[in-house]
C-alpha cells in the first residue's frame, strides 16, 4: 500500500513538474517567435520547415511565397531578392522555402502546412530541371530534410483532400523506407486516415506528441538563428528599374566568370570542373529528364494548390546551354522536358513564366544549373508581376 | 550525546509511514525527472545527413 501511494505521488509531482516546464517553455518560445522580422523570408536552411510557425510570424499580404530548391541561397547577385530588398526592409517581399533537394513532395507538405498563413493566396513554384531526373527525389535526400512538424500540419488542413493526403502518406512511406526517422509518424497517420486509431493509440499518441511539442519548442529556442533586417530607408519595389539591375547583373556577371567559356563564375569552375573538364565532355549523352517520378509529384503538389485555392505561379528554369551541350545533353530532350512543363501548366490551368528560352544567355545562370544575376532579375520581376496583378 | 539524538531522529524518520511514502514518492519524482531532462537535451533525430553536391 505504501509502494502504491508512493507511486502514485511520485508521478502527479513529476506531471506537475513537467507541466511547469511545458510553461516555462512556451513563454520563451512565444518570445522568441516575436522576435522574428521580414528577414526571416530570406533565412536559408532547414528551419522554416523545422519550425513552420516561424513562417507565419514572417509572412503578411505583401509577402509571396516562393517554393524551390538550392538556387535560393544566394552567392552575392544584386538581383537577388535578399539583396534587393534589404534582407525584408521593403514594402515587398518574397518568402523563400526550400534548400538543395527539396523538390515536388516536401513542397506538397510545405504548401499544406503554411497555407494557413498565406493572405494573399499565391505561391511561387520555381522549377528545376535537375529535379526530373530518372530516378527522381533521392530517398537519403527526402529522409534528411523530413520535417515532422509539418507533415503534422499538412496533415491538420482540411482543405486537402483525404486521397491527396493518402497519396502523399504513400509516397512519404516509399521514401523513408529503411529509415526509422519520420516512418513511424507516417505508419501512425495511415492508420489514423484509415480509421483504425483505438483509444489506447490516441492516449499514446497524445503522450508522444505532448513530448516531442516541449522539445520541438525548445530545440527552437536553443537553435534558432534570427538575422535582422536592413535598417536603412525602406525599398520601394514599384521603383525598382528592372531593365537597369539586367544591366548591373550582366556587368557583375562578366567580372565574376573569367577563367571559362561556359559563363560559369570562377570559383564554381575550379572547384567541381576545372580537373575533371576533358572527362566531362560528353558525359551526359544518355541523360534524360522526361521521365521521371518527378512529374507525379509535381501534378500532386499542383492539384494540392488547387484544393487549397491557391493562385500559382510556375516558373520554368532553363539549363545552361553552353555546359549541357559541352556534356552532350540531348538539346531535344531539354525542349522535350520545357514543353512537358507547359503542358502541366496548362493542364492544372496555373500561369507559367517560361525562361526555357535562356539557356545561352550569359549570366542567367551562375554555374550549371543555379539562378545567376541576370535569372533573379527576371525571375524577381515575374514574381512581382504576378503578385500586382493578384493582390487584392 | 548529540550524534545519538541525530541518529535515533533519522531512524524514527525512517521507520515512520508517512517519511517512507514521501521519500519513495521523491525517488520516484527524481527518476522520472532524470530520464526527462535526459531525454529533452539529447539528439533523438535519427535523420540521415545527406550532403547537397552542388554540382
Amino acid at each position: 500500500m505504501k509502494k502504491i501511494l508512493s507511486f502514485i505521488l511520485g508521478v502527479v509531482l513529476f506531471i506537475t513538474s513537467v507541466a511547469a516546464v511545458d510553461s516555462n517553455i512556451n513563454g520563451a518560445y512565444d518570445k522568441k517567435l516575436n522576435d522574428i522580422d521580414r528577414s526571416w523570408n530570406y533565412n536559408g536552411g532547414l528551419d522554416k520547415m523545422k519550425y513552420p510557425e516561424t513562417i507565419g510570424q514572417a509572412l503578411n499580404k505583401d509577402t509571396v511565397v516562393m517554393l524551390g530548391s538550392s538556387e535560393l541561397s544566394y552567392y552575392d547577385e544584386k538581383s537577388h531578392p535578399a539583396i534587393l530588398t534589404d534582407n525584408g526592409n521593403s514594402d515587398f517581399n518574397i518568402m523563400q522555402v526550400g534548400i538543395g533537394s527539396i523538390q515536388s513532395l516536401p513542397h506538397a507538405i510545405n504548401i499544406g502546412g503554411i497555407e494557413p498563413y498565406i493572405e494573399n493566396k499565391m505561391v511561387v513554384i520555381n522549377l528545376s530541371p535537375q529535379w526530373f531526373s530518372e530516378t527522381g527525389l533521392r530517398n537519403d535526400a527526402f529522409a534528411s530534410r523530413f520535417s515532422p512538424a509539418m507533415l503534422e500540419a499538412f496533415m491538420k488542413n482540411d482543405k486537402i483532400s483525404m486521397e491527396s493526403k493518402k497519396k502523399v502518406l504513400n509516397r512519404c512511406k516509399e521514401l523513408l523506407a529503411g529509415y526509422s526517422y519520420g516512418e513511424d509518424l507516417v505508419a501512425d497517420y495511415e492508420k489514423k486516415v484509415a480509421g483504425r486509431y483505438t483509444p489506447v493509440d490516441k492516449l499514446c499518441a497524445w503522450i508522444k506528441n505532448k513530448f516531442a511539442d516541449i522539445k520541438f519548442k525548445k530545440s527552437m529556442i536553443d537553435d534558432l538563428q534570427i538575422t535582422s533586417q536592413g535598417t536603412d530607408e525602406p525599398v520601394i519595389f514599384s521603383e525598382i528599374d528592372f531593365q537597369r539591375l539586367k544591366n548591373e547583373a550582366e556587368e557583375q556577371g562578366k567580372a565574376e566568370c573569367t577563367n571559362n567559356k561556359f559563363y560559369i563564375y570562377d570559383d564554381y569552375y575550379d572547384t567541381y570542373l576545372k580537373d575533371d573538364i576533358l572527362e566531362l565532355k560528353n558525359s551526359n549523352v544518355n541523360t534524360s529528364y522526361c521521365s521521371s517520378p518527378e512529374y507525379d509529384d509535381l501534378r500532386l503538389l499542383l492539384k494540392i494548390c488547387n484544393e487549397l485555392e491557391l493562385k500559382v505561379l510556375l516558373i520554368s528554369i532553363p539549363v545552361n546551354g553552353y555546359w549541357y551541350d559541352y556534356t552532350g545533353f540531348p538539346k531535344e530532350d531539354r525542349e522535350k522536358y520545357y514543353q512537358n512543363i507547359r503542358e502541366i501548366a496548362d493542364e492544372y490551368e496555373v500561369e507559367l513564366l517560361d525562361l526555357s528560352t535562356h539557356e545561352y544567355e550569359p549570366y542567367f545562370l551562375k554555374d550549371v544549373m543555379h539562378l545567376g544575376w541576370k535569372g533573379w532579375a527576371y525571375v524577381v520581376e515575374g514574381i512581382y508581376g504576378f503578385y500586382k496583378k493578384n493582390v487584392e | 550525546m548529540s550524534l545519538k539524538v541525530f541518529t535515533d531522529f533519522i531512524k524514527r524518520m525512517w521507520n515512520n509511514s508517512l517519511m517512507q511514502i514521501i521519500m519513495g514518492a521523491a525517488l520516484i519524482w527524481a527518476a522520472l525527472m532524470l530520464i526527462f531532462i535526459v531525454m529533452l537535451n539529447a539528439d533523438l533525430s535519427a535523420a540521415p545527413e545527406f550532403i547537397y553536391n552542388q554540382f
